[in-house]
């Protein structure tokens, strides 16, 4: 999945301090959703492609991810056309009526909403992919420290994120055994399909308690809360790279805002 | 005084808080400073009980009765904290996945040390020492998810010698491993014992105990009935002794017992013996007169006609690329009991699961009773194909045993008096009448075993599949379960069994496929194809003592050929008769 892959690699990007990545995530994200002028969020669009470019994303895997959405896409498109009445907007050209449908209107402003909706989707996806693929997992968890996040529930994402991998090959596992057993997923209605899941859930979740009972006995033969202060393996700091990035994104933020203020970039 | 003693048990009786019996019913013995003592027995012995208690998880963690005292390097665990035992005594887990808790190597042994509060340059050389002691140095960035059983298995050894305890107590280390994960894991802790740690490791494998360890206690019901050498454990409690205990006994001391009961006793009374020193003693009394290579024993002596699973061609290629099966054909006739071999990723459960059509071929064809598989569901062939998997928790879900007994049949659609009938019929065969109001996650491992073996025959396919008996059981419910299969296959029905076990393999099948890199190997008669040692050994199997005993008597006119103990025990017997 490219959401919790790390990529190995050297660039600037990598080298930044997971904090600056995070206020650069929020920074892109606040951008992306003050405007809605599909000419902007395209810009933003843009500078956020490029970095992906920059760090390498593997751009065929998010493909795959996309795929299966293309259909939720263009219904956004449609139903945001009729989603707003001409007198939202602000702008003539976008209260220009196309056509009616049962009485609806479809404004050219709707459709444009729609557009910008689904760049904001991929502005979200790729961004967060960014900044997911550039930073390790440890990384994460000395964010959690430095926001005074207790360690025991550190611990416990820790182990929930190691531990993945290892439940999807227990459900497969599970669900080949209910199979051989002739449970048949994929025939019945709606309320039968949910039943069926029963037989897959159960033995998941007896499953998840006996992991849990040894982890707990596990965590604890190896000293867990042995001693207050717990060795800290990797730290997070800032340095002047850190300083600079962090600078140039508030300092853009703060145009956008500005831009914004003045009424450029609405509909 | 110096003590040369590590571990101090005395009279130690624990019941857990929601039990009635007591699981440990008073426990007392000793283990010298560089022992390697291992615990055998069958499961419900209170093994895992000892174990816990041992590293201070009961009293401190785990809650109920504790009576008795336990003192581990120098100080009583009763009254010191987990930490403070578990720099001592490191517990090593059955199941490699539940003890893994980073997500890269470094972090996963970092793990232990940092809780400590050590310095970070300590906790760094910790790591990398551990790693080395384990053979896993290098590795230090791996994410822990890709590595192999044995390796997980080795890094949680890692984990815990990174606390630096002098004792290490490894729970079943290799009971979810295959041959090549065991070896990697038992060479590990034999290097550690080498280099000065104690172990103390509780086992079902008998050859690698027997052979390894210096002292061996055998548990029962809570206590211990018998700790000494391995040879006087076996002349103590005997072949009989062993197997009552849930021991399973070694074969080539089991030969000897067996000519002793038909009269042929050895001068010096030692049963315990390797290959080797067997072959020696044997060569003397074989009488040379018998003519050599008479006639291979019996020949395969049933005749099959009807095909039930052909496989032409079959290449399976997984979504991430690895190609597990390279073009393998094969026939699986109807009635045959056939053993599926070869070492982990040969691709042996990859071809099972297209035999039920879990896995459909990427190119070929896979033909059951006449029905191609990528024509057919699933649930279609379950009705002909039954599937048995290795780890019953993985499938029950019902309340009762009846009902999940009941869910194959009503799968498949029969009505509510045949189902009755099937889970009836089921239940019966596999002896857990009685039962049919339990719920299943009250029963024993070995009864919820039993529950998830007649869930699969109850809906009566004509062949039935059965995925690494051994794993997770001891011997008595691995037996349990093969001879249920013999009896089945005596029936009618076709058995196809995957093992790593080749004692296994010897004693039930007919025939064996092996494969290796995801073709066959090799395949035919089990007689014929475990004498084909050296070959066999390209593809890391290595036949049971008993085969490599016979082999080596060949020169004394011994015919290849012979699989089990008691067959062994009849021809040596003639043999060594006839000359007298």
């Amino acid at each position: 999945m490219v959401f919790l892959e790390y990529l190995p690699g050297d660039s600037i990007f990598h080298r930044l301090d997971v904090r600056s990545k995070v206020f650069w995530l929020i920074a892109v994200l606040i951008l992306s959703f003050i405007f809605n002028d599909p000419l902007y969020v395209l810009g933003i669009m843009i500078g956020v492609l490029l970095i992906a470019f920059y760090i390498g994303l593997p751009f065929n895997r998010l493909r795959t991810m996309f795929q299966p959405l293309i259909p939720v896409m263009i219904c956004i498109v449609l139903f945001t056309g009729f989603g707003f009445q001409p007198d939202y907007f602000a702008k003539d050209a976008s209260r220009k009526v196309l056509f009616d449908i049962l009485g609806l209107p479809i404004t050219v402003g709707g459709i444009m909403i729609g557009v910008t909706f689904l760049i904001r989707l991929m502005i979200i996806i790729v961004s967060t992919s960014i900044v997911t693929l550039t930073t390790r997992f440890d990384d994460f968890i000395a964010l959690m420290r430095k926001i005074r996040f207790p360690y025991a529930l550190t611990l416990a994402v820790s182990i929930a994120f190691r531990f993945i991998p290892t439940l999807m090959k227990e459900l497969e596992t599970v669900m080949d055994a209910q199979r051989a057993r002739g449970l048949d997923l994929e025939r019945g209605g709606f309320v039968q399909k949910i039943k069926k899941r029963i037989p897959l859930m159960i033995p998941m979740l007896v499953g998840g308690i006996r992991h849990a009972e040894n982890l707990a006995i596990a965590i604890l033969v190896r000293g867990f809360g042995a001693s207050e202060n717990r060795t800290i393996l990797y730290d997070i700091k800032f340095s002047r790279m850190d300083y600079i990035v962090c600078a140039l994104v508030l300092l853009a933020t703060l145009i956008g805002a500005y831009i914004r203020l003045i009424g450029l970039g609405i509909l | 005084m110096v003590n040369n003693n590590i571990i101090e048990v005395d009279c130690l009786r624990f019941k857990y808080a929601n039990s009635e019996k007591f699981a440990l019913n008073g426990v007392s013995f000793k283990v010298r400073r560089g022992e390697f003592f291992t615990i055998m027995g069958q499961n419900g012995a209170g093994k895992t009980t000892l174990a816990l208690c041992l590293a201070g998880v009961i009293p401190h963690y785990i809650e109920g009765e504790f009576e008795g005292k336990v003192f581990v390097d120098g100080i009583d665990v009763a009254s010191h904290t987990i930490p403070e035992v578990t720099t001592r005594l490191g517990l090593i887990l059955q199941d490699p996945e539940d003890q893994i808790i980073g997500v890269t190597v470094r972090d996963d042994v970092a793990f232990g040390p940092c809780n400590l509060g050590l310095s970070k340059e300590v906790v760094l050389e910790r790591v990398k020492n551990a790693l080395k002691m384990v053979r896993l140095d290098g590795y230090e960035d791996r994410e822990t998810f890709a590595l192999s059983g044995g390796e997980k298995q080795r890094l949680a050894i890692a984990g815990i010698l990174a606390l630096g305890p002098n004792i290490i107590v490894a729970d079943e280390p290799t009971s979810q491993l295959d041959p090549v994960g065991k070896r990697e894991v038992f060479e590990t802790l034999l290097q550690l014992n080498k280099e000065g740690k104690t172990i103390i490791m509780i086992t079902h494998e008998t050859d690698w105990a027997m052979k390894y360890s210096h002292r061996i206690g055998i548990l029962s019901s809570g206590r211990f009935i018998a700790i000494g050498s391995p040879k006087e454990i076996l002349s103590k409690l005997g072949i009989d002794g062993l197997t009552r205990y849930g021991v399973r006994p070694p074969q080539i001391p089991h030969l000897f017992y067996k000519l002793s009961q038909k009269g042929i006793i050895l001068e010096d009374q030692n049963m315990w013996l390797n290959v080797e020193e067997a072959v020696y003693k044997l060569s003397k009394l074989i009488a040379k007169s018998l003519p050599k290579n008479v006639l291979p024993l019996n020949k395969r002596d049933k005749h099959y006609e009807e095909r039930a699973i052909v496989v032409e061609d079959l290449w399976h290629i997984y979504p991430n690329g690895i190609k597990a099966l390279k073009g393998v054909s094969l026939q699986i006739y109807k009635g045959e009991f056939v053993a599926i071999v070869g070492q982990n990723g040969s691709g042996k459960t990859t071809l099972v699961k297209h035999f039920n059509g879990l896995l459909k071929p990427t190119n070929g064809n896979v033909y059951v009773f006449g029905m191609n598989t990528k024509d057919v569901t699933v649930s279609a062939l379950s009705k002909f194909v039954g599937y048995v998997f290795q780890n019953p928790d993985n499938q029950l879900f019902a309340s009762s045993v009846r009902e999940e007994v009941a869910f194959g049949p009503k799968n498949l659609g029969y009505s509510q008096d045949e189902v009755e009938k099937m889970v009836e019929q089921a239940l019966d065969f596999v002896g857990l009448k009685g039962l049919e109001n339990e719920h299943p996650f009250h029963l024993s491992k070995a009864e919820r075993q039993l529950v998830a073996f007649a869930s699969v025959i109850a809906m009566k396919p004509k062949v039935i599949v059965v995925d690494e008996p051994t794993t997770g059981q001891d011997w008595a419910g691995t037996y349990r379960i093969m001879n249920m299969l013999k009896k089945l296959n005596e029936e009618g029905h076709t058995v196809i069994v995957v093992t790593h076990d080749m004692n296994i393999v010897a004693e039930y099948a007919e025939r064996v496929i092996v494969l290796h890199g995801g073709r066959i190997f090799t395949e035919g008669e089990t007689r014929k194809i475990l004498y084909e040692i050296e070959s066999l050994s390209q593809a890391y199997i290595e036949p049971p003592p008993i085969v490599l005993l016979i082999s080596y008597l060949k020169e004394y006119g011994v015919p290849p050929g012979i699989l089990t103990v008691e067959e062994a025990a009849t021809e040596l017997y003639k043999r060594i008769k006839g000359g007298s």
